[in-house]
C-alpha cells in the first residue's frame, strides 16, 4: 500500500491556512491547530485530536478469535470489551465474532496480522478505515451528555467496557483508556461521518474553553 | 406608595441591588429577584395585563407560573410570564394582547358586547352560512393569539443534553426534599428538580403564621447539603413523562432529557380558585399568591382584605396577612359549620370575624376598573349551592384571598399510565394504581399535613430503592387526608355572570351550562366546545372546577366525568428549546473536496452529499447538465459514485445466501462475472436492485444503490440470523470509494492506467476484476447503467482523492468531464433503466416493471417467492411503460409524479421525465393500466397547470431506437 497517498477522512473538516499539515504514518494530518500553551489549555477544558492515521486491522468470523490468538494477539474475553497488547495497540471485541485492533503509536501490528498467512475458514478480514478520534478535559462529560444518550460516566462505563451506541446521530464506537497519566476516550465512526461528527464535537468543545489539538499533545511519539 | 415590606428572614429578593426597567412606558424599580410582577405590585401597579377575550383588566392569579394574563413583551421576546420571570436591568416591558396598551386598551369594549360572544360563538360563526367564513376567518384570526411572533428573533443555542440517574424526584417542597434525603443517604444518584427559582416549595411561603416552615426548610435544605450525591435543580420543571422513565427537564438554558432508574413524583398540587362574579378584578388572588408575594418578595397583595375560603387552608392565609400587618375586614367560609371550629376561634382572638355558610356574591370594582372597591357577602346554601341574596353584606376592602382547594398536579402521573380516582375524604383525585418504578408523594397523593408530607416523601423513596434492587425496609404508608381539602363545589351562580372558571380563556359558569344544553356534555366535548383548560396554562386552575359544574350539570359523580388527557409539555416550551443545537448528520465522499473544487453543486441522496452537477460560467443548470450527459455520450465522463451501497458475503455459503437472499441465480456464478439482483421484501414488492460481483467461490462483492444501502445491510443481518449459513456480512460501503468512467472514450481514459486489458473479450460487460492504478488495489467492474461502455473503480476510501486525479489527468487530453447525479439519472433513463425507489414505490410488484427476468421461480426459495406466486396469479393492475412526448413538443414540461389521465379518471403517474437532447425528445417512466401498455399506445399526462399532455407508449431502449 502506498501511504503517502492518504489524506485523513476529517479532512473537509479542518480550516485551510491557520493549522500545520504534516504526514503521519504516511497520512496528511493536521498536526497542529493552535499554539502549543493555547493547545495545552484545551486539552485540560475539552481537547479533541484526529487519530484516523493509525493503522486498523478488522476480522470477524466464528474463527476470528482463535486466529487472533494464533497470532499472538490479547483477545478479550468479554464481548464488548477491549483489551491492550503488550506494544500497546488496543484489541476490541464489537460483539461476539468481531475485532478490531489498532495500532500503538508508531506500531505496526495491523500491517503484519494484514500479511499473515491466509486466513482459515470462518475468519473474514472487515477493511477499517474509520475516522478516530481522542478526547479528553474536564468537561468531556458535558459533551458526551450533548451528544449521546446513554449514560457514559466513568462509573457507568466500566474499566474495559467498548460502547457502541450513537453520537449526534452517527454510530461510533467508543471506549476510556487511562494513558500517560491521563483518562482519555477514544471514538470510532464512518470515514464518511468524520467531518460532521468533528465540526460536532469541535464546535462543543469550543464552548468549553476547549478544541481541536494536535495528536502529539496525546501520544508523546507525534510530539 | 411602595407595598413593600420591611426586610424578613426568607426573602427572595436581593435589597443591594435595585433594578430599574420600564412598563408600558412607565419607569419602574425592584430588587434583584423579584419577578416582573412582583415589581410592578411593588410600585402599586395593579392593572398588568388584559384578558384574552374580554380584554378584562387583569392582575395576579397564582403567581406561580400560571398567571396568563400577566404576559409582557420586551420587544424581542413575547409572552413572557410575568408572575415568575425575574426582572432585569433595562427591561422594556409592554403587556400582550391589547390595543393602545393596557391602561387604555381600546379592545376593553368587547367586555361590554359579551352577550354577543356566548360559548362556540366562534364554531358557529364558522358554521354557517358558508360564504361568510373568510369574513369570520379575518375577524378571529385578527383577535385571536397573544403575543406577536417575532420572525427577526436571534437563534440562541439552548442545549438538549441527556442524564442519568437512579432516582429522580420531582417538586422540591417538604414531601420532595424529604424524599431527596432519604433516598440519597443510600449514596445512589438522587436528582430533584423544581421549577421555582428556589427550592422549598410551599415551605417558603405556607407558613400559617408561624415559623414551623421555615425553620424545617433550612434543616432539610442543611441536611442534603451533605449528601454529595444528591443533585439540587431550581428553575427546572420536569415537561413531560415517556417511556422507561425518560423524564424532559426544562431550564431557561435548555432541556436535559433525564433518565431514571425510579421516580417520586412530589409535584404538589395547584390551588383551585372559588368561582364568584368578579372574581378577576385585580387585587382578587389566590391565598397561596398572596403567600407568595409576602413571603418570596416582601410585598403587601393589599393593605385591607378579605379571605373568602372553602376550607382550611384560608385560615392560614389569613393568620399571614395579619403577621404581615394587613388588616382583614373578614374571613368568608362557604361552609357553615366553620363557625364554631378552633380555625375562626383563633381569629377571632386577633380581631378577625369569620363568616361562616357564606360566600362573596360579588365584587366590586374601583372607579377605574383597576382594582377592587369591595365585596358583596351572602349566605350560601351548601345543599343547592346558591347564594341567599336576601341579606346582602358590603365590606370595604382593597383585595380578596381566595381558597377553595386544590388539584393535583399529576399531569406526568397521567402521562405515565396511573389509574387515578376521587377520594370523597380529601375531595380530590388521587392516584389508585401506579405503574412500576413510578412513586406520589405529598399533596399529589392526597398528604396535606406537614409531618406527613415528610414521611410521605420518605415512604416513596424507600419504595424508590427497593424498587431499584436496594435492600432497604419498607416504610409504613400515609394515607390521604380525611378532612377534606378541597370543596367539592365552591361555585356561586350568578344571574349577571362574569364569574370565571377559566381565566385564560374567560370561561363562565354559565358557559359550561350552555354547552352542557347544547350536548357537550362529555369532559373532552365539553373542553372542546368551552376551550377550557386550552389556554396557556392548560386548566391547571380551571380544570377542576369545569369538571364540578358539569358533574353537577349531568348529576352524576365527580369520578364518573374523568379528566381530560394530559399531554407533554407540561408548560408552553420555547420551540427554540425543542429545536436545541439541532444535529443534521451527513456523510461526505472521500471526493467531496475534490468535488467542492471543481464546482460541484450537492444535493442530499439519503444521507450523503452528492454532487448534483459541476457549475459552468454561463450555462444555467438545465444547459449545464445536459452538457455533462454529452460528454458521457460522445466522449467520457467521470463520476463519484461513493456512496453506493457495498457488501461483501464471504463464506462457503455465500452464493446460497444470494440464493435466498435475491431473485436470480447465483449458483453457479463464475469468478469474475456480475449478475444483477433484485430484492423483494416478503410480499413481494421490489424493495432495491443492484449486481453481485464474483470475487471468489467463497467472496462476492454487491453493490447497490445509495439510499437503500443500510437497510438492505441490516435485512442481511437480520435474514442471516434466521438461515444461519457459513458466511460472513461485511459492510464495506465506507470503506470503498467508487468512480464511474463512462462513454465511449472510457476505455480509452482507463487503459494506461491499469495493468490488465479492458478489451471487450478480456472484460466483457458484467465482469469484476481487481487490479492496481499507480500501486493502489482496485476492484474495476464493468457495468452498463449510464453508458453501455462504463467502468466503475472501487478503491479504499482514503486513497480515492489520488486515484481520482490519476484518472482525471489521464483523460484530460480525451475531453473526460464530471457530472453528477441530475446528468446520472437522465443518462439512466436513456439507458431505459427503471429504478427501485424512484420508479417504484412501496407497493409495486416484479411484474408491474416487467422483471421476469429477474426472477427465478424455479429455486426453492427466495424472500417474497410464496407472495410473488400467488400475485402472478391475478392480474396485473398497473404496468411501467417507457414514452416520449410528441416531437417538438414545446408546451408545459409535465413532472414527476404529475398523473396520468384517460377520460378523466387517474390511469397511473409519471415516475421519470427529462428531455434528452440525445434522443430529441421528452422521456420517460409511467405507470399505465396494462391495457394500454402496448407499443404506440396513446395516453395523456395532466401537467401542473391542468393541462394534458399527449405521449406515446415507446421501447425503453431509446438509445437503441435513436440508432
Amino acid at each position: 500500500m502506498q501511504t503517502e497517498k492518504l489524506i485523513t477522512p476529517i479532512a473537509h473538516a479542518f480550516p485551510v491556512g491557520s493549522v500545520a499539515w504534516g504526514v503521519i504514518n504516511g497520512m496528511q494530518v493536521v498536526t497542529r491547530f493552535v499554539g502549543s500553551d493555547e493547545e495545552e489549555a484545551r486539552k485540560e477544558f475539552l481537547g479533541i485530536a484526529d487519530a484516523s492515521f493509525l493503522g486498523k486491522f478488522g476480522v470477524k468470523g466464528r474463527n476470528a478469535a482463535q486466529w487472533l490468538q494464533d497470532q499472538g494477539i490479547v483477545v478479550p474475553e468479554q464481548p464488548n470489551s477491549w483489551a491492550g497488547n503488550a506494544d500497546g495497540s488496543l484489541v476490541l471485541r464489537l460483539g461476539g465474532s468481531e475485532f478490531l485492533i489498532e495500532n500503538a503509536p508508531g506500531g505496526n501490528l495491523c500491517e503484519k496480522l494484514l500479511k499473515a498467512d491466509a486466513k482459515p475458514a470462518g475468519v473474514y478480514l472487515v477493511p477499517h478505515v474509520e475516522a478516530s478520534f481522542v478526547l479528553s478535559g474536564n468537561a468531556v462529560q458535558e459533551l458526551f451528555a450533548e451528544v449521546c444518550s446513554i449514560d457514559l460516566t466513568r462509573a457507568a462505563l466500566g474499566v474495559q467496557e467498548v460502547v457502541m451506541t450513537q453520537f449526534a446521530g452517527v454510530s461510533v464506537v467508543l471506549m476510556h483508556q487511562d494513558l500517560e497519566g491521563e483518562a482519555r476516550y477514544r471514538v470510532w465512526c464512518d470515514s464518511s461521518y468524520g467531518p460532521y461528527l468533528w465540526e460536532v464535537m469541535a464546535g462543543i468543545a469550543n464552548e468549553h474553553s476547549g478544541g481541536p489539538i494536535g495528536i502529539g499533545n496525546y501520544f508523546s511519539a507525534y510530539k | 406608595m411602595s407595598a413593600r415590606l420591611a426586610r424578613q428572614k426568607g426573602e427572595w429578593v436581593n435589597r443591594a441591588s435595585t433594578i430599574k426597567f420600564s412598563f408600558e412606558g412607565k419607569e419602574f424599580s425592584g430588587f434583584e429577584g423579584d419577578s416582573i410582577t412582583s415589581a410592578l405590585w411593588a410600585s402599586g401597579e395593579q392593572v398588568l395585563g388584559r384578558s384574552f377575550k374580554y380584554h378584562r383588566p387583569r392582575g395576579i392569579l397564582s403567581l406561580a407560573n400560571h398567571d396568563i394574563n400577566v404576559m409582557v413583551t420586551d420587544g424581542m421576546d413575547t409572552n413572557i410570564r410575568g408572575d415568575v420571570v425575574p426582572v432585569a436591568a433595562g427591561m422594556a416591558l409592554a403587556a400582550v394582547n391589547t390595543d393602545g396598551g393596557v391602561k387604555k386598551d381600546r379592545s376593553r369594549l368587547i367586555d361590554s358586547i359579551s352577550p354577543l360572544l356566548p360559548v362556540g360563538f366562534y364554531y358557529k360563526a364558522f358554521h354557517t352560512p358558508k360564504k361568510m367564513f373568510p369574513f369570520w376567518e379575518n375577524i378571529i384570526r385578527k383577535a385571536a393569539g397573544l403575543g406577536v411572533v417575532n420572525f427577526n428573533y436571534p437563534r440562541i443555542l439552548k442545549r438538549k443534553l441527556h442524564a442519568h440517574c437512579d432516582v429522580l424526584v420531582i417538586g422540591g417542597g417538604a414531601t420532595g426534599l424529604s424524599a431527596a434525603y432519604e433516598a440519597g443517604k443510600s449514596g445512589l444518584r438522587v436528582v430533584l428538580v423544581d421549577e421555582n427559582a428556589q427550592l422549598g416549595g410551599s415551605l417558603g411561603f405556607d407558613w400559617g403564621g408561624s415559623q414551623e416552615s421555615a425553620n424545617l426548610l433550612q434543616e432539610l435544605l442543611a441536611k442534603l447539603e451533605s449528601l454529595p450525591n444528591v443533585s439540587l435543580i431550581a428553575g427546572a420543571y420536569a415537561a413531560g413523562y415517556y417511556p422507561d422513565h425518560l423524564i424532559p427537564v426544562v431550564t431557561r438554558e435548555g432541556i436535559t432529557k433525564v433518565r431514571a432508574g425510579s421516580v417520586i413524583m412530589a409535584s404538589g398540587a395547584f390551588e383551585q380558585p372559588p368561582v364568584f362574579r368578579n372574581n378577576d378584578i385585580p387585587g382578587v388572588m389566590l391565598g397561596s399568591a398572596a403567600q407568595r408575594l409576602l413571603h418570596r418578595y416582601s410585598v403587601k397583595p393589599f393593605s385591607n382584605g378579605v379571605v373568602f375560603t372553602a376550607n382550611d387552608y384560608g385560615y392560614r392565609v389569613a393568620q399571614d396577612l395579619l403577621e404581615a400587618g394587613i388588616k382583614l375586614a373578614a374571613v368568608v367560609d362557604l361552609r357553615s359549620d366553620a363557625k364554631d371550629g378552633p380555625l375562626a376561634a383563633q381569629l377571632a382572638r386577633r380581631g378577625v370575624k369569620t363568616i361562616a355558610g357564606s360566600c362573596i356574591y360579588e365584587v366590586q370594582a374601583n372607579a377605574d376598573k383597576t382594582g377592587v372597591k369591595s365585596v358583596t357577602v351572602t349566605e350560601y346554601d351548601e345543599k343547592t349551592n346558591e347564594a341567599l341574596t336576601r341579606d346582602k353584606v358590603t365590606l370595604e376592602c382593597d383585595g380578596v384571598a381566595m381558597c377553595a382547594g386544590w388539584a393535583p398536579a399529576a399531569n406526568l402521573l397521567y402521562q405515565a399510565g396511573t389509574a387515578m380516582r376521587y377520594d370523597y375524604g380529601v375531595h380530590q383525585f388521587v392516584p389508585n394504581r401506579l405503574p412500576a418504578g413510578i412513586f406520589a408523594a405529598g399533596r399529589v397523593n392526597g398528604v396535606y399535613e406537614l409531618a406527613q408530607k415528610v414521611q410521605d416523601g420518605a415512604r416513596a423513596a424507600a419504595q424508590a430503592l427497593l424498587h431499584i434492587g436496594l435492600d432497604v425496609p419498607e416504610l409504613p404508608s400515609v394515607q390521604p387526608s380525611t378532612r377534606a381539602q378541597s370543596h367539592a363545589y365552591p361555585i356561586v351562580p350568578h344571574p349577571k355572570g362574569k364569574n370565571f372558571v377559566d381565566f385564560d380563556e374567560d370561561i363562565q359558569v354559565k358557559d359550561f351550562i350552555n354547552a352542557a344544553k347544547e350536548g357537550f356534555d362529555n369532559i373532552e366535548l365539553m373542553k372542546r366546545f368551552t376551550t377550557v383548560g386550552m389556554g396557556p396554562s392548560q386548566g391547571k386552575h380551571s380544570n377542576m372546577n369545569a369538571i364540578r359544574i358539569l358533574a353537577r350539570v349531568r348529576g352524576v359523580p365527580v369520578e364518573q366525568i374523568g379528566t381530560t388527557t394530559s399531554r407533554p409539555f407540561f408548560h408552553p416550551t420555547p420551540i427554540g428549546h425543542l429545536g436545541g443545537r439541532g444535529f443534521h448528520p451527513h456523510r461526505l465522499t472521500p471526493l467531496h473536496d475534490v468535488n467542492h473544487k471543481l464546482g460541484a453543486v450537492f444535493t442530499d441522496v439519503g444521507a450523503w452529499k452528492r454532487a448534483a452537477y459541476y457549475k459552468v460560467a454561463g450555462l444555467g443548470v438545465a444547459d449545464t447538465v445536459l452538457a455533462e450527459v454529452e460528454a458521457v455520450r460522445t466522449k467520457a465522463g467521470i463520476i463519484d459514485s461513493s456512496s453506493f451501497g457495498k457488501i461483501e458475503v464471504h463464506g462457503p455459503d455465500a452464493a446460497l445466501f444470494l440464493e435466498r437472499f435475491f431473485t436470480g441465480n447465483y449458483i453457479p456464478q463464475a469468478v469474475g462475472s456480475s449478475r444483477y439482483t433484485m430484492l423483494l421484501d416478503e410480499s413481494g414488492v421490489v424493495v432495491d436492485d443492484g449486481l453481485a460481483h464474483c470475487l471468489a467461490e467463497d467472496l462476492f462483492y454487491l453493490s447497490s444503490g445509495t439510499s437503500n444501502a443500510a437497510a438492505v445491510y441490516r435485512e442481511m443481518q437480520r435474514w442471516q440470523q434466521i438461515w444461519q449459513l457459513d458466511i460472513g456480512l461485511v459492510n464495506v460501503t465506507g470503506a470503498y470509494a467508487a468512480i464511474n468512467v463512462a462513454g465511449p472514450l472510457a476505455r480509452q481514459v482507463l487503459s494506461g492506467l491499469v495493468n490488465i486489458s479492458l478489451d471487450d473479450s478480456a472484460l466483457p460487460a458484467q465482469s469484476i476484476r481487481e487490479t492496481e492504478i499507480a500501486g493502489v488495489p482496485v476492484r474495476l467492474i464493468r457495468v452498463a447503467f449510464v453508458s453501455d461502455s462504463t467502468y466503475e473503480l472501487h478503491i479504499p476510501t482514503p486513497q480515492a482523492a489520488f486515484v481520482w486525479e490519476r484518472v482525471m489527468g489521464a483523460g484530460q487530453a480525451l475531453g473526460l468531464k464530471p457530472f453528477g447525479t441530475d446528468a446520472q439519472r437522465l443518462l439512466r433513463l436513456e439507458m431505459g433503466h427503471a429504478m427501485p425507489g424512484i420508479d417504484t414505490d412501496g407497493l409495486t410488484n416484479p411484474y408491474e416493471i416487467s422483471a421476469e427476468h429477474a426472477i427465478s421461480l424455479d429455486k426453492p426459495d427466495f424472500i417474497g417467492k410464496r407472495s410473488l406466486q400467488i400475485i402472478a396469479k391475478r392480474p396485473v393492475k398497473k404496468t411501467l411503460v417507457a414514452f416520449e412526448l410528441d416531437a417538438g413538443y414545446a408546451g408545459e414540461m409535465p413532472f414527476e409524479c404529475n398523473l396520468v389521465i384517460r377520460q378523466g379518471e387517474i390511469e397511473g403517474r409519471v415516475t421519470s421525465i427529462a428531455y434528452s437532447r440525445t434522443i430529441g425528445r421528452v422521456i420517460g417512466f409511467a405507470y399505465v393500466a396494462p391495457e394500454h401498455s402496448a407499443l404506440g399506445s396513446r395516453f395523456q399526462i395532466r401537467a401542473d397547470s391542468g393541462a394534458l399532455v399527449n405521449a406515446t407508449v415507446v421501447s425503453s431502449q431509446f438509445l437503441a431506437m435513436q440508432k
